[in-house]
């Protein structure tokens, strides 16, 4: 049976992007009490703690000698954390609270420090279907938008509560076998617990699936441009026995040239997920 | 009735209750002390009418001596030179003035014995570097430095569409604004004739300095002041909240669901559905019903990794437009300082958030690839070494101005305007700038700035 633990951590990771990049005050919540009401009578509620820790370094560490300041301004790291409560109703519709928390393991830098402080784009976030509206400290509304429609999405979800058939180890390596005579460039590290499947796309740049042998799921995926560079990098921490897996964190690269010295930099982004809860 | 001001006719109500108060007052409370209110580049002193009219409803008496106008642009030798021509041999004069008008005021008290004291707000009294950054192109062709700074951010961004209130595109109109007014401020550069040779004031002064304390979000809220001069919010300040809110939202919608669609979708389906062939085969040959299971899954494999990594990039996006925007703002801050020793500080960063990182790194490489590495003792090697950072120490300014740059010495007051850009240094709804001119015009600065 597909677990409902499983099915909870794509959710889970839904408040990854949400959760990222804000000041770090002790925030008052207005509308709270009310909101955490409105979450009662789920199909399915989750919630938890994201602390994310935001970052720039040279790709290559031994470029470090070469940054100019402006390249060490933006080195300076980030830490925020939010908490979350999601719940999604029997017919799909989602209702979620995003609230920002002092982080467990903050940065504090000196006032006049340059780069040491952010914008903080909201204390507060509520998504009722597809609206959002975004709080200050204060409670007053920063700012609506509508978001996606989702309905039909989370109602896929609610409906996938449906028999998981999982491979055996012979099944996955018949599995590989099959893929790579269809074509699939397929790497195995001997040992390792995952495989990877890589897609060349017309262009010459091409995307790396990290595939999990125990989990049975996507790791991640690493995306190169057509000379082989890095582009973009993304992986998911699990934890837990392999039909009853969560994720407990979440890491994300990408890069870019800097203007200034022309270091090839990574943008890297690692939350930790903590008190996870699902009814 | 000596003419109070030509700035009433913007708000006629004002005029007339003003008047009904001065009609009240006894003949012998109507001596007005006269005053020169000047401005940047501007012609008139109407940029000073909505602080002239408050004050003047709260009972001050005073009376603007520049009632038409005069071309600063033209430089300060020939500004000063029609001021003149305006006071007419007016007596006890209080000059107060703003940015450019500030150097306009002193240079001709030096001149002239009726300005019997000064207001100097948010005045380049040393000269402004960040003047020259925005007009010094080196040359005919050149650009300046904060031309080449937005440069540099444009780069970042790539092109990328950054749905971010354009607030570079407005530093970047700002910069043409102010380059349209070159001759003139070239004149209050820190290395010109005029700044390195103007003698201090020989009649009392009083100094007003901005200080916009809040960098993360100074250069939004400054541009609004340009852009949006009239208004009571901070226009660029909201709309850089708000689009950051929504960018947020827009990569958790995009990027989110398509990789939820991944892990517990596509590639789940087939481990599973190849796990019921395997269980439960139709023909006696497994391998060739999954071959066939694959063929007609290749195209939605293909599409799902396509689709995440538009995602990844996406995403990416909005990485490096906060990172631009960041940039601008702080890098802007340190070029206001590049003409001093820059302070550094050496800073440890708490490793505690890192050291996470690196351990789970550390451990998700080792379940990639099987190995057995200590990850602690691999992780506190690595942040051992690289976990000092050096901070680079910004001065106090107001989005152009220098602390250090506004004041003076031998200033009988001086008043730090808090969370004040240089644009707000005349704006009496802040109210640092309001409680300063209700101390110096209560004359708790002495009687020279006394307008009661």
């Amino acid at each position: 049976m597909f677990s409902l633990k499983a099915l909870a951590m794509p959710l889970l990771i839904l408040t990854l992007y949400s959760c990222s990049n804000d000041s770090l005050t002790e925030s008052v919540q207005p509308g709270r009490d009310a909101m955490t009401r409105s979450l009662q009578n789920c199909a399915l509620s989750i919630s938890a703690q994201v602390e994310t820790t935001t970052w720039v370094e040279p790709l290559d560490p031994t470029d470090t000698d070469l940054l100019e300041r402006q390249d060490e301004v933006l080195s300076l790291p980030k830490t925020v954390k939010c908490h979350f409560e999601s719940c999604i109703e029997s017919n799909g519709h989602r209702k979620e609270v995003i609230q920002m928390l002092p982080p467990e393991y903050p940065i504090t830098y000196p006032d006049d420090a340059a780069g040491g402080s952010s914008v903080k784009a909201f204390d507060r976030a509520e998504v009722d279907g597809n609206s959002v509206t975004f709080y200050d400290e204060s409670g007053d509304v920063i700012h609506s938008d509508v978001t996606e429609g989702e309905v039909e999405f989370y109602t896929s979800i609610i409906d996938g509560l449906s028999e998981f058939q999982a491979l055996t180890p012979e099944g996955m390596d018949m599995l590989i076998d099959v893929l790579v005579e269809k074509g699939f460039q397929i790497q195995e590290p001997e040992g390792g617990n995952i495989f990877f499947l890589t897609h060349t796309y017309e262009d010459g740049s091409s995307s790396k699936v990290i595939l999990d042998k125990n989990y049975q799921t996507i790791r991640g995926q690493e995306n190169y441009d057509n000379s082989g560079e890095l582009e973009s990098s993304h992986y998911f921490k699990m934890e837990g026995p392999a039909d009853q897996p969560i994720i407990t964190g979440h890491s994300y690269t990408t890069t870019f040239e800097s203007p200034f010295s022309e270091v090839k930099l990574a943008i890297r982004r690692h939350s930790i997920i903590s008190n996870f809860t699902l009814n | 009735m000596n003419s109070i001001k030509n700035h009433f006719s913007k708000n006629p109500y004002s005029f007339y209750l003003t008047l009904l108060m001065l009609l009240t007052l006894s003949s012998s409370a109507l001596a007005q002390r006269n005053t020169i209110w000047m401005m940047g580049l501007s012609p008139t002193s109407d940029s000073w009418g909505p602080t002239q009219n408050q004050f003047a409803l709260d009972g001050y008496q005073f009376n603007d001596l520049i009632n038409s106008t005069y071309l600063p642009a033209t430089g300060i030798n020939s500004a000063v030179g029609q001021v003149e021509n305006l006071i007419n041999n007016q007596s006890n004069i209080l000059g107060i003035a703003h940015d450019y008008g500030g150097i306009v005021l002193r240079e001709l008290q030096l001149q002239n014995p009726n300005i019997s004291a000064m207001i100097l707000d948010g005045v380049p009294n040393q000269g402004s570097v960040g003047i020259s950054l925005l007009i010094d192109d080196q040359g005919v062709g050149f650009e300046t430095s904060a031309e080449q700074l937005v440069d540099a951010i444009q780069n970042i961004k790539s092109g990328d569409e950054c749905k971010d209130c354009q607030v570079v595109e407005a530093f970047e109109r700002w910069i043409k604004d102010v380059k349209k007014g070159k001759s003139a401020y070239e004149e209050v550069l820190p290395n010109s004739p005029r700044i390195q040779n103007l003698d201090p004031p020989t009649v009392p002064f009083a100094i007003l300095w901005g200080n916009q304390k809040d960098v993360a979000v100074s250069l939004p809220s400054f541009l609004s002041s340009i852009g949006f001069p009239a208004s009571q919010t901070d226009e660029y300040t909201t709309c850089y909240r708000g689009a950051l809110a929504r960018a947020r939202q827009e990569a958790k919608d995009k990027f989110t669901i398509s990789t939820i669609r991944n892990t517990s979708g596509l590639f789940k389906n087939i481990f599973s559905a190849v796990g019921s062939i395997i269980k439960d085969p139709k023909t006696g040959n497994v391998f060739k019903e999954i071959g066939n299971f694959i063929d007609n899954t290749v195209k939605s494999i293909t599409d799902r990794i396509t689709a995440i990594r538009e995602k990844d990039r996406e995403l990416a996006r909005i990485l490096r437009c906060e990172m631009a925007n960041q940039l601008l703002a702080t890098e802007w801050e340190l070029l206001l300082i590049e003409n001093t020793a820059i302070e550094e500080e050496e800073f440890v960063i708490p490793d505690e958030a890192l050291h996470r990182a690196c351990i789970d790194d550390c451990e998700e490489r080792n379940y990639y690839d099987g190995y057995n590495t200590d990850c602690n003792d691999f992780c506190d090697g690595i942040l051992g070494m690289t976990y000092t950072k050096t901070l680079y120490k910004t001065q106090p300014n107001d989005g152009v101005l220098l602390r250090d740059e506004q004041l003076l010495d031998g200033a009988s007051a001086v008043y730090e305007l808090v969370n004040t850009n240089h644009l707000q240094e005349v704006d009496l709804n802040l109210p640092p700038v309001k409680e300063a001119f209700t101390d110096l015009f209560n004359g708790n600065a002495g009687a020279a700035f006394s307008l009661q």
